[in-house]
């Protein structure tokens, strides 16, 4: 079996351009290089599956951007064999004012079919996305989750002979993602190679056998997932990557139950703990802590944060920041992220942020859907028709 | 799996040879299709109006700008007017739009750009490409207006659509090494919309060149000329200096095309590093 990937020595150079390119004043402009990535050597033989993981910074997109073959390495050598299937962000080169139809002839064309071939395949991508009452509705009104089913749908009917996964998964209700899962297995049983970049490493375990950890552009680690995991908390201790300038601050948090018990799905009207725990590289006085609730690919929901000076404690190293967000979970079903930062004592900068944590919102619901439950009752003629599940319980 | 048909990406930062990057883009020439055919329709998708708009709007520009020069200034052509000033504003419309959306096309599609490899020389060729079909729609209008005006049509009528692949092949080229630079500098946006609208007063669109004097020569050097030029001569059978501003118009897209291969050929790979 030959190898699909091969990466020889690959180093990836940016030019980072600090203030304008101003004519008018020459001399202000500064030229700094930045290297993305730096002696990368990453075989991967056909057929088989790797996990890339690493913080922000650490160079997974710019290894994204090689492999897909948008970019050229500064250094080194790469050489791809096979059809390259991108599945890269939600829609991208999705045109909103086009129908979910025209969308799809023209996405599979740019990853590489012929227009007789899309045609060809185009029941077979309708059938797979599952949205086909939407398919003559421009795009524009599509959810981020039939977004990343027709866009999943086109990337998997091209015979992928290599497949570029980004952390887009997370998107889409769980019975699709199982889907997704079961097809890109199917794929992997028939020989296509994957690259997935996640930050999900218990995601990656099922998908995955073998996972390579980047940490300041270089590999830090590549082998068996199981023992990947050290790894990448290794690199997250570190304190690379990322903003360099400031005080680092590196934030985690997870999401639990009333009872105490980690959770990825809650109900409406259910309480949802956000437990934060914070280390910080300096010394820092009255931090402000935020955090924000964003349905998956769209805006904000929800946003709370501390007021500048409410919290007067000092934390530095050895000296950690812990602490709990209560909320009430109000929202319907959908995915939704949470982001929790860390700022600094006047409020604006952030000194970090942790991974975005995505949770599930199963409702009770079967009157109700949107983002919001605004707890609405219809009574139609004095007859109580829909009423919000909390309230029958309390014995209507 | 057929093996012949497995493709091969091989990349050390080496300059893609020129020839390839030619073959490369011809074979995609089926996206660049589908995604001017979505460039066009979606200009017009939400508009309750939708195509007719380009017909209109020509025509509207044209019946003003046909008062304002019979009317109010008096400006004396062999031809008349209406068709005259058609057939120029036809041309300098198509050029106008195409080149403005297509020398900002890397960094609008940037978000495409960066995720999925297709040759980036197709993203300034949308825009080109989606206005030909405008450019078609008002050149028939303006050739309609000529028939009634002069009651006669030229043999050489049958010559429009190669001055119109000439003005394609100018504004690809151009729009090319535009969007190129505008990567790198963004102030490319706003001189190009001051190089336009400097160059439409100096292209033969509202006025016969024989107006131009002493600034006859400028003029002529302004690669658009050559273009409205050879179209009036299609459509009436004569045009002053036809020749010369071709030959012009010629040279600099031989120019224009070299350098968008040169240039392309270096940073296919890199262009959208910066975005």
């Amino acid at each position: 079996m030959s190898n699909a990937i091969e990466l020889a020595g690959v180093g990836k150079r940016y030019q980072v351009v600090e203030g304008q390119p101003m004519l008018l004043r020459p001399g202000r402009r500064r030229q700094r290089e930045l290297w993305a990535l730096r002696d990368v050597d990453l075989v991967v033989p056909e057929g088989e599956t790797v996990g890339v993981i690493g913080r922000n910074g650490s160079g997974k997109t710019s290894l994204l951007r090689l492999l897909s073959g948008v970019s050229a390495p500064t250094t080194g050598h790469l050489r791809i064999v096979g059809r390259i299937a991108p599945l890269i962000g939600i829609g991208v080169g999705f045109h909103p004012e086009m129908t979910g139809r025209e969308n799809v002839e023209v996405n599979g064309q740019m990853l590489g079919l012929t227009a007789q071939q899309v045609r060809q395949r185009y029941d077979s991508i309708v059938d797979f996305s599952e949205i086909e009452s939407f398919l003559d509705t421009p795009v524009k009104f599509y959810s981020s989750g039939m977004f990343l089913r027709l866009a999943f749908a086109v990337a998997v009917h091209t015979d992928p002979q290599v497949m570029l996964v980004d952390e887009v998964l997370a998107v889409g209700d769980l019975t699709f993602q199982a889907k997704c899962l079961e097809r890109m297995r199917e794929l992997q049983a028939q020989g296509t190679t994957f690259v997935i970049v996640t930050h999900n490493l218990p995601s990656l375990d099922r998908m995955a056998p073998r996972a390579v950890v980047l940490s300041e552009g270089r590999v830090a680690y590549d082998g068996p997932v199981s023992n990947a995991l050290s790894a990448y908390h290794a690199a997250l201790e570190s304190g690379a990557g990322g903003a360099a300038d400031d005080v680092r601050v590196r934030v985690t948090a997870e999401l639990l139950h009333d009872d105490g018990s980690t959770g990825r799905s809650f109900r409406t009207g259910e309480r949802i703990r956000v437990r934060v725990h914070a280390t910080f590289d300096d010394d820092v006085t009255a931090p402000v802590l935020g955090l924000m609730v964003a349905p998956l690919g769209l805006g904000m929901t929800y946003s709370i944060n501390t007021t500048p000076g409410a919290y007067e404690g000092t934390h530095g190293p050895g000296r950690p920041l812990d602490a709990e967000v209560t909320l009430t979970n109000r929202m319907l079903d959908t995915s939704y992220a949470v982001h929790v930062s860390v700022h600094a004592p006047e409020g604006r900068r952030e000194l970090g942020a942790c991974e975005p944590l995505v949770f599930y919102v199963r409702s009770d619901q079967t009157a109700a859907r949107g983002f919001v439950d605004l707890e609405g009752e219809i009574v139609m003629n004095g007859q109580v028709v829909a009423a919000p599940p909390v309230r029958r319980l309390d014995g209507r | 799996m057929n093996p012949m048909s497995t493709p091969v990406l091989e990349l050390n930062g080496a300059a893609t040879p020129p020839a390839a990057l030619v073959r490369d883009a011809m074979r995609h020439r089926g996206l660049l299709l589908v995604l001017a055919r979505q460039d066009f329709a979606a200009r017009y998708r939400s508009a309750a109006l939708g195509l007719a708009w380009t017909v209109l709007l020509p025509l509207l520009q044209g019946t003003v700008l046909a008062v304002v020069f019979t009317k109010v200034v008096r400006v004396h052509t062999d031809v008349g007017y209406v068709g005259f000033v058609l057939v120029g504003m036809a041309t300098w419309g198509y050029l106008n739009g195409a080149l403005t959306s297509g020398s900002t096309a890397l960094v609008d599609g940037g978000a495409l750009a960066t995720k999925v490899y297709f040759p980036r020389l197709i993203l300034p060729a949308v825009p080109a490409a989606s206005g030909l079909a405008g450019y078609a729609i008002s050149l028939l209008v303006a050739v309609g207006v000529a028939l009634v005006q002069t009651g006669e049509l030229h043999l050489q009528l049958v010559l429009l659509p190669l001055v119109m692949a000439l003005a394609l092949v100018l504004v690809v080229a151009l729009s090319a090494v535009a969007a190129l630079l505008h990567v790198w500098f963004r102030d490319v946006r706003y001189v190009v919309t001051a190089l336009l609208l400097v160059a439409f007063y100096g292209t033969p669109v509202i006025y016969p060149l024989s107006l131009a004097h002493g600034l006859r020569p400028v003029v002529i050097a302004n690669p658009a000329t050559g273009l409205v030029q050879l179209s009036r001569w299609c459509v009436f059978g004569r045009a002053d200096d036809v020749l010369v501003s071709a030959a012009v118009t010629l040279l600099w897209t031989a120019g224009l095309v070299t350098a968008a291969v040169l240039a392309y050929s270096r940073h296919d790979r890199n262009a959208c590093d910066r975005l």
